[in-house]
This record gives C-alpha cells, sequence and structure tokens, in this order.
C-alpha cells in the first residue's frame, strides 16, 4: 500500500503540475517574473525541481489523508471496530527509519545538491581587478533611495569623474556587473526580481553580489509591447495598463490620454463608471529593483529602475556621464548626498548628533 | 497559601500526596472547597491559584487578543486590497500606520494569542488533569505567570498608543528598531512587552516541567503520558532555553535606545547582525514552541477520535526531542541574505533539511493511527485532521526556505508569508480550534454546539488555505512582504493585483467566520448542553473526574495509572476504551 500509495501521489503529483508546459513554453511566465539574469533560469529550475519533490510528498500525504478519510470514516452508518496496534514492532520501526531515509537520500540531500550547485553560481563573484570585462558598481541604500556609483573613466572610486545616479543603475548586457552594497541608516536589501537575487544592505559593513543581463530593457519591453497590444478587459488586471486611443468619461472629459498608464484602482471604477468594458492598451514593461528588508515608512516605495542596454550603449553611456560629472564636480554642494559616500553616516542624524558632541569618528 | 509544617512529599508517584490531600492541618491550598470555607470570588475566579481558572483566564485573555490581531489582520487585507481606501474605523491608513498595523498583528498573534491559548491554557489545564496532580507544582508561580501577561498587554497596547509608529515589524530588525529608524517611545515600550511577556512565559515553563516531572500519579510513567502533554513538555524546555536569549536581546535593544549603548548600530564595535542573530537563535525555536503543543494535541486527538493506539507513539516522543535540538541549530536559515560565509550558510541549509525528517515521522504516525481506524469526525477530529493537510503545506514549503540559493530570491517575500502563516496561523489556529473544542466539556462542563462548530471549521478551513497559498504564489512572482501600497508602487506588481484582492475577501470570509466561533464559545459556557463526564470516550485521566472538574482535581485519592494513554479497541476490553487508571481487573482477559 505505501508503494501504491507512492506511484498514485507522484503521477497526481505530475497531472497537477504545470512545470513541463514552463519548460516547453520557454519559461513560466505567469508563475515567475521574467528571467532576466544568466543564473535565474537556474533559480527556476530549482524552484520547480523542489516543487516537484514537496509535491510528490505532498500528494502521497493528502492521498492517503483522503483515502483513510473515506475508507475508515464513519458517515453516520454504524461504526466499525478499529484495529488494535501500536505502530511500535519492529517492522514498523524498520518502516520509520526506512521513511527518514528516504525523505534523507530522496528530498533532503537533492534539494541540497541543486542548492548547493545554484548558490556555487551565485556565489562566484568575478575579480574587477583582473577582469576588466567586469563591471564594478557601488550600491549604497539609504531611506527610502537606492544610489549607485560608478568608478568612471579612470576606474577609480571616489575620484571626481565617479558616475553617480539616484534610483537608476545602468548595466550593460551580457557583461559581468560586481556590486558592493552597503546601507546608510538601516537594513536594506537589494532585490532585482528578474534576476532573482537579492542581498541585505547592512549599516556598517559592505556585501556582494553579482548578475550578468541576458535582455536588454528594450527588447524587453518591445516583446511585452508586442505581447499584450490589444483590447482588455477593464478590470484589476488592466492595472499597469498604458492605453493606445484616448477614453473619454461619460460627459465626454477626457479621462486618459493616449501612452497614459492605468494606475489606480480608482481610474479602472472610473473608466467602469463612464461605460469602458475594454480598452485598447499594451503592458509597457520596466525592470526593477526593490527593497526587500523592511526600512520604515515609504519602505514600499524604495524602487529603483534597472536599464540594461547594449554593451556599446552603455559604455557610451558611461564616458558621457563621466565626463559631465568632471565638469560638474563641486564637493560642497549640500544637495548632493554624495559628499557623504564613504562616510554615509554623517548623514544620519543620530549620528550627526553624536559626533558634534564628541568629535569622535569612529568608523573605520 | 499556607505554610505546610513539613514540605510535602511531592515524588512521583508517591502516595502521600494522595494521603495529605482532605486537608488534615496541612493547611493544603485545596482543602478549602471539600472543607467548606469557600475562598472568596476574588480569590477563586481572580486571583485564584487553580490551574483550571488560570488556564480559563489564558483561554479568554487569549482569545480575546486573538480577536485584536484578527482585526488588524483584517485592517491589514482592506489596506492591500484597496490601498488608499477608507478602513472602517480606521478611516485612510499613512503608510507608517499601516508598519504599525503589521507589528501589532505579529506580535499580538504570536506573544499574546497563540501562546496564552496553546501554552498557557492547554498546558495550565491538560497537564495536571492528565499526569494525575492536585496542581501546579508551584501555584502562585502560575498565577503570576498569567498575571505577568496583563502588564506586558498593557505595554504593548501603550505602544501602539504611544508617540511613532511601530515601524519595525515583529522582527523589530535594528538599526530600524533602534535610535536610528524609530526614535520615539513606542518601540520602547514594545521591547519592555515583550520582555515582561518573556518572563510571564519562563514562570510558566519552569511550572510545567516540574510539574511533569515531579507531580505524576502513581503508575504515571513518562513513557504513558498524552502526548499533548509531552508537546506541552518539549515546548517549556526550550522556553527555558530561548526565551532568555531573546530578552538579552531586547534588553540590549532597551539599552540602545534609552541609555545610548549602540549595541546594534555600527557605532564603535556594535553591529545590526547580532540583533538578528540573538533573535533567531530564540525565533526559530519559537515556531517549535508554539507547534509543539498542538503536534501533542493532534497526535492525541487523532488517535481518541480513531478510536485506535496512536501509532508510533514512542517515535513521535522522539521526533519531537530531535526536533528541538534541531530547533536550536537552524537560526541562519533566518539570514542567507545577510552577508553570510558561505561555508556557515551551506552548514544551516543542511542542519534545516534534517527538520524534514522528524517532521516525516509525525506524519508517518499521524496517517499510521488513522489507517484501520474507526474515524468519528467530531468536530475537534476535523480539526486535528485540518492541521495534518496544513501543516503538511506549510512544513513542504519550508524546504523552499531551507535552500540559501532558493532563498536569495523568496526571502522576504509573500512565500516567506505564506510558508509561516500555514505552519504559524493556520496549523496552531486549528490545532488550537481543536484543542478548545475538546478540552471545553471539561473546562466549563458543557457542550460546545455541533453544528455551528462544523460550519465554523468549513468556513475557517477553506479560506485559510485560499489565503495563504495564494501568498505563496504571490512570493514566487517576487512579492515583496510589508509593502503598504502595492498599487502605487511597483510596476511588476500590478498585473498580479487581482490576487490581492482575492485574498482579501477570503480573509474576510475567515475573519467572520470566528464570530460564530466566538458565539459558540461563549453561549455554550452558560447556555451549553451539560457535558458528561467523558464525551469523547478517552482514556486520559481528565476524563475519570467530573465536568468541571472541582478543586483539587480528583477524590481523595489520586488515581493509579497501569497502561498507556492509547488503549482503544483493545481486544478484550468491554468497551472500545480503557482508562487509563481502570483496574487491571476491568479487562476481560486481565
Amino acid at each position: 500500500m505505501p508503494l501504491g500509495l507512492t506511484v498514485a501521489g507522484a503521477l497526481g503529483c505530475l497531472t497537477i503540475c504545470p512545470a513541463p508546459g514552463w519548460a516547453a513554453s520557454g519559461g513560466p511566465p505567469v508563475i515567475f517574473p521574467e528571467a532576466v539574469a544568466t543564473f535565474a533560469p537556474d533559480q527556476d529550475r530549482l524552484f520547480v525541481n523542489v516543487i516537484y519533490l514537496t509535491g510528490i510528498a505532498f500528494a502521497a500525504v493528502t492521498l492517503a489523508l483522503l483515502y483513510f478519510i473515506v475508507r475508515y470514516g464513519t458517515f453516520g452508518n454504524r461504526p466499525r471496530p478499529a484495529a488494535y496496534f501500536h505502530g511500535e514492532t519492529r517492522r514498523a520501526k524498520f518502516f520509520t527509519l526506512g521513511l527518514a531515509l528516504v525523505v534523507f537520500v530522496g528530498i533532503d540531500l537533492n534539494i541540497d545538491r541543486w542548492s548547493v550547485e545554484v548558490g556555487e553560481v551565485l556565489r562566484d563573484y568575478p575579480d574587477p581587478a583582473s577582469d576588466p570585462s567586469v563591471v564594478h558598481v557601488q550600491v549604497l541604500g539609504k531611506q527610502f533611495e537606492w544610489l549607485f556609483r560608478y568608478a568612471g573613466d579612470d576606474g577609480q572610486f571616489g575620484t571626481e569623474d565617479d558616475v553617480r545616479t539616484v534610483g537608476k543603475l545602468v548595466i550593460p548586457r551580457g557583461r559581468r556587473v560586481l556590486a558592493d552594497i552597503r546601507a546608510v541608516d538601516v537594513i536594506h536589501s537589494f532585490f532585482i526580481p528578474t534576476f532573482r537575487v537579492k542581498q541585505d544592505a547592512v549599516p556598517g559593513r559592505t556585501t556582494r553580489m553579482w548578475f550578468e543581463a541576458t535582455r536588454t530593457s528594450k527588447e524587453l519591453r518591445d516583446e511585452h509591447r508586442a505581447r499584450t497590444v490589444g483590447v482588455h478587459a477593464v478590470d484589476v488586471s488592466a492595472l499597469g495598463l498604458v492605453v493606445d486611443a484616448e477614453c473619454r468619461g461619460a460627459g465626454g472629459e477626457p479621462l486618459l490620454a493616449r501612452g497614459d498608464e492605468i494606475d489606480s484602482l480608482e481610474v479602472i471604477d472610473a473608466l467602469r463608471a463612464a461605460g469602458h468594458e475594454e480598452v485598447v492598451a499594451h503592458r509597457d514593461y520596466v525592470l526593477e529593483i526593490a527593497c526587500a528588508e523592511l526600512c520604515g515608512f515609504a519602505h514600499f516605495k524604495m524602487r529603483a529602475v534597472l536599464q540594461v542596454e547594449e554593451p556599446e550603449e552603455f559604455e557610451r553611456w558611461l564616458r558621457d556621464k563621466s565626463e559631465e560629472a568632471r565638469d560638474l564636480y563641486d564637493p560642497e554642494d549640500p544637495q548632493n548626498f554624495f559628499r557623504y559616500w564613504g562616510e554615509e553616516y554623517r548623514a544620519v542624524p543620530v549620528y550627526k548628533r553624536i559626533i558634534e558632541q564628541t568629535g569622535e569618528t569612529p568608523w573605520s | 497559601m499556607a505554610t505546610p509544617t513539613a514540605p510535602p512529599p511531592i515524588a512521583r508517584g508517591s502516595p502521600a500526596q494522595a494521603d495529605d490531600f482532605p486537608g488534615d492541618g496541612h493547611g493544603d491550598p485545596h482543602a478549602g472547597s471539600a472543607h467548606g470555607h469557600a475562598p472568596g470570588f476574588v480569590r477563586r475566579y481572580v486571583f485564584s491559584t487553580d490551574h483550571k481558572v488560570i488556564a480559563v483566564q489564558f483561554l479568554i485573555a487569549g482569545l480575546l487578543f486573538l480577536m485584536l490581531g484578527g482585526l488588524l489582520a483584517m485592517a491589514i487585507r482592506w489596506q492591500l486590497a484597496w490601498p488608499g481606501s477608507l478602513v472602517p474605523l480606521l478611516g485612510k491608513i499613512a503608510d507608517d500606520r499601516y508598519l504599525t498595523l503589521i507589528t501589532m498583528h505579529g506580535t499580538v498573534m504570536i506573544f499574546f494569542a497563540i501562546t496564552p491559548i496553546v501554552i498557557g491554557a492547554f498546558g495550565n489545564f491538560v497537564i495536571p488533569l492528565a499526569i494525575g496532580a492536585r496542581d501546579m507544582a508551584f501555584p502562585v508561580l502560575n498565577m503570576l505567570s498569567f498575571w505577568l501577561l496583563i502588564p506586558a498587554g498593557a505595554l504593548l497596547l501603550a505602544a501602539m498608543g504611544a508617540q511613532g509608529e511601530l515601524v519595525a515589524g515583529w522582527t523589530a530588525y535594528p538599526p530600524l528598531s533602534d535610535v536610528v529608524g524609530s526614535p520615539e517611545a513606542g518601540q520602547t515600550c514594545w521591547a519592555l512587552a515583550l520582555i515582561v511577556g518573556g518572563v510571564s512565559s519562563m514562570m510558566g515553563a519552569i511550572n510545567y516541567v516540574t510539574t511533569v516531572i515531579k507531580l505524576r500519579a502513581p503508575g504515571m510513567t513518562m513513557g504513558r503520558l498524552p502526548l499533548t502533554v509531552w508537546g506541552v513538555f518539549y515546548t517549556s524546555i526550550l522556553n527555558i532555553y530561548f526565551v532568555p536569549v531573546v530578552a538579552a536581546a531586547l534588553l540590549m535593544l532597551v539599552a540602545d535606545r534609552v541609555g545610548g549603548a549602540h549595541f546594534y548600530t555600527p557605532y564603535g564595535a556594535g553591529d545590526p547582525l547580532l540583533y538578528q542573530h540573538l533573535f533567531w537563535i530564540f525565533g526559530h525555536p519559537e515556531v517549535y514552541i508554539l507547534i509543539l503543543p498542538v503536534w501533542g494535541v493532534v497526535s492525541d486527538l487523532l488517535a481518541v477520535f480513531a478510536r485506535k493506539p496512536a501509532f508510533g507513539a514512542r517515535y513521535t516522543v522522539i521526533s519531537m526531542g530531535v526536533i528541538c535540538a534541531l530547533s536550536a541549530v537552524v537560526w541562519g536559515h533566518h539570514m542567507f541574505t545577510s552577508g553570510m560565509n558561505a561555508t556557515l550558510a551551506k552548514t544551516f541549509v543542511v542542519l534545516t533539511m534534517l527538520v524534514s525528517i522528524p517532521s516525516a515521522v509525525f506524519f508517518l504516525n499521524w496517517l499510521g493511527t488513522l489507517w484501520r481506524g474507526s474515524l468519528r469526525f467530531e468536530p475537534p477530529m476535523l480539526h486535528a485532521l485540518g492541521v495534518v493537510f496544513v501543516f503538511a503545506l506549510g512544513g513542504l514549503t519550508g524546504l523552499f526556505n531551507a535552500s540559501d540559493a532558493l532563498d536569495s530570491f523568496i526571502h522576504d517575500t509573500y512565500f516567506v508569508v505564506g510558508h509561516f502563516h500555514l505552519t504559524m496561523a493556520a496549523s496552531v489556529l486549528l490545532g488550537g480550534f481543536a484543542g478548545i473544542l475538546y478540552w471545553f466539556p471539561k473546562m466549563f462542563g458543557r457542550m460546545m454546539n455541533r453544528t455551528l462548530s462544523v460550519v465554523h471549521f468549513w468556513l475557517t478551513f477553506i479560506p485559510l488555505n485560499v489565503v495563504f497559498c495564494t501568498q505563496l504564489l504571490q512570493g514566487a512572482q517576487g512579492h515583496m512582504r510589508r509593502i503598504a501600497d502595492p498599487v502605487h508602487s511597483y510596476a511588476f506588481l500590478k498585473p498580479f493585483h487581482g490576487l490581492h484582492i482575492m485574498i482579501t475577501w477570503a480573509a474576510f470570509v475567515l475573519g467572520a467566520a470566528q464570530i460564530l466561533f466566538f458565539v459558540n464559545f461563549f453561549a455554550s459556557i452558560f447556555l451549553g448542553r451539560r457535558a458528561p463526564k467523558n464525551p469523547w470516550r478517552a482514556n486520559t485521566l481528565e476524563w475519570t473526574v467530573p465536568s468541571p472538574p472541582p478543586h483539587g482535581n480528583f477524590g481523595p485519592r489520586l488515581p493509579t495509572v497501569h497502561r498507556g494513554p492509547f488503549e482503544y479497541s483493545a481486544p478484550g476490553a468491554a468497551d472500545d476504551f480503557l482508562p487509563q487508571d481502570a483496574p487491571p481487573a476491568a479487562t476481560a482477559t486481565g
């Protein structure tokens, strides 16, 4: 019977698990976000494999449970007497140990092995010193923004030609990027859902993360536009659509111009109130960077945009920005948060007060 | 309690304990009711040292906090489905107010709802009755344990009302929970509330462990304890080991906040990650602290309602012990993304995976108990079966989180939220209901309404699964947790907003269904059908005394235990159950 159940469980799992379909369609577009980094498909495969393994175990438990309920339940009929055994015989002991072994070898060791394989890739940090193709970028999390810094033309951080951006990370496609991640005030977590990686930004220490994008932002945007352009029902799934035709209210007043986004539930209500059951629209696509660790009241909008460019495009952008930075460099500009870079704690009111009172700066 | 002239001999199985009961001038606290000088209302129902009264106090306090935590959850769900709209009673929820709601929801549910119900109420009510003791080993400490929960709860409510929002979540990671991120008084109140609550838990835990070890009735060996008692016993051991750790961590946080100590800021030698280590050294055992009593309750109830001995009860006990030991060495899996050393991370992956082995033994034993049984679908049984299902889901989704590689995608997403709600919320809630429904007749001497209980089960079980399984799906889409407004923030979350609305409606059904339970519970206390002594035809000692049991629990003599708690459908027995204290002659074959 346990054997029969296991087989039944495995088969049941195969029929309900959509994974083979995902593999055939070149990726699971609905279950997971787009996979844009080199290792993102590995992560998805790991995820799906664990779904399979745990799915078999879940199906075995659930099917046995259902079977026992139906088979041994008393549903108003005269109760059948129960069998009497404690399940502590030698046979039960061996069966229990056997199950432990099956779980350990079949589930634990497999997941661990796959996990280590992917983990090795995630931790295979490139070395920008020995490999010039590696893009080295510094990431700084502060309430509630992500700041980025590139070394600029001279290849040195902390010089006047450093390229700095706020809320936007630009990287080339097909080249490895190494990010040094730090935080100013509280813990943040640098999360790129389409890359399937996150790394906490912890005040007082530098953490690292690497990734390599496989598609450019433009490709993704065009692809999504082509895939989604057309007539859409106006319901909650229309959230985030960009309309391709003007939408007017019942009185003829304009509700949405061409190119406007359906950006709130109120807009959907207004459209429906004006009799728009459908709209002609498409879905715009932006790669996003999120903060995944609760960091305060505006945590939910600590968002940055990730822009993946062709390598030549990226080089041009970096060169232009670097020149621009050199021209505009003003270390004293009080509006410029980057003047704190390297000693960010000076921007935190609590530390600022300590430094003013004691004159100490006990950070290295 | 008057001091006895000599310390009462309370060694296990000591007949002296039974003999000094009738109150022969020893000033025995339980002699009161037997001798007519009844204590006043306050001593009997408020500052009572009777474990059964304290259990009811814990239960009602826990249920009230459960109601508060549930209402907070409803507000959170409303905000997530229709962000920016007016929430009933609360109006428009500001971004930082939302974080207060989630912080309070987590803290209230874990420390003030689940803990009092499954540990305070079940532990207090079941342990002395089921092991054949007249009360806890330390009745006054027991009373203090409950009465410390009240200032702790008051401090927590003060934290919500005090200046500043509780923006740091129930885990309260510094520097966000420190002077850097939340300088106002609320967060200090929050930490103090947890410290006081922790002292209350410690008092209970010391009491439970001592009682189980020292006050068992004659013949009640450890091997004959019901599994519920084992569950609470293990939980108490974990509490004794790990509550001091979190208390120390929180005291250091308070020192940071009010004393300028900088344990958890990068100032000087401080380190934010120190808190995470300390918190999770406690925090991971905490999930077992909450679920061990439920595992025990489920294991016992499946046997009672399958009319069959619990399958492999000995291995269930061993597995509980193994899980307790493992729980102490897996905390790092909460910190995979914090920049942990690779070797350390790999170690924590393997150790975490090992938890699946004792867990698999539980499932084997639960299913083995049902196998060839004669299942009676009474309301407690429905909930116990529900636990088997939701805990399968919750336990197996833990394997995703156990992988450090996958964790770098799903950590801090709704996948984690779905996972720990399936284990800590769904399993513990259903297990809690199972226990309440099961022991209610013994507590109050009345039965709860069966129809209402069954309707309540289905209206709880189905929405629970819809809510938390959908959250797993959202997590797989990369949806971060603790997002106050999923509509007006990230573009990639927008196409899936319908899921939020669906979850919210399911949560509303779930919340509304609890009204049925509360009505049933409170009305049945006064209006329920009179309960017989042993309505479930169970074997354990609590069912051998009247419902509700008298002060002192047992008659002039303590029962003598002759067998384990699981002799259901024993061949040769007159009935399909055989109470633990029935003399061997009661069986036809001896």
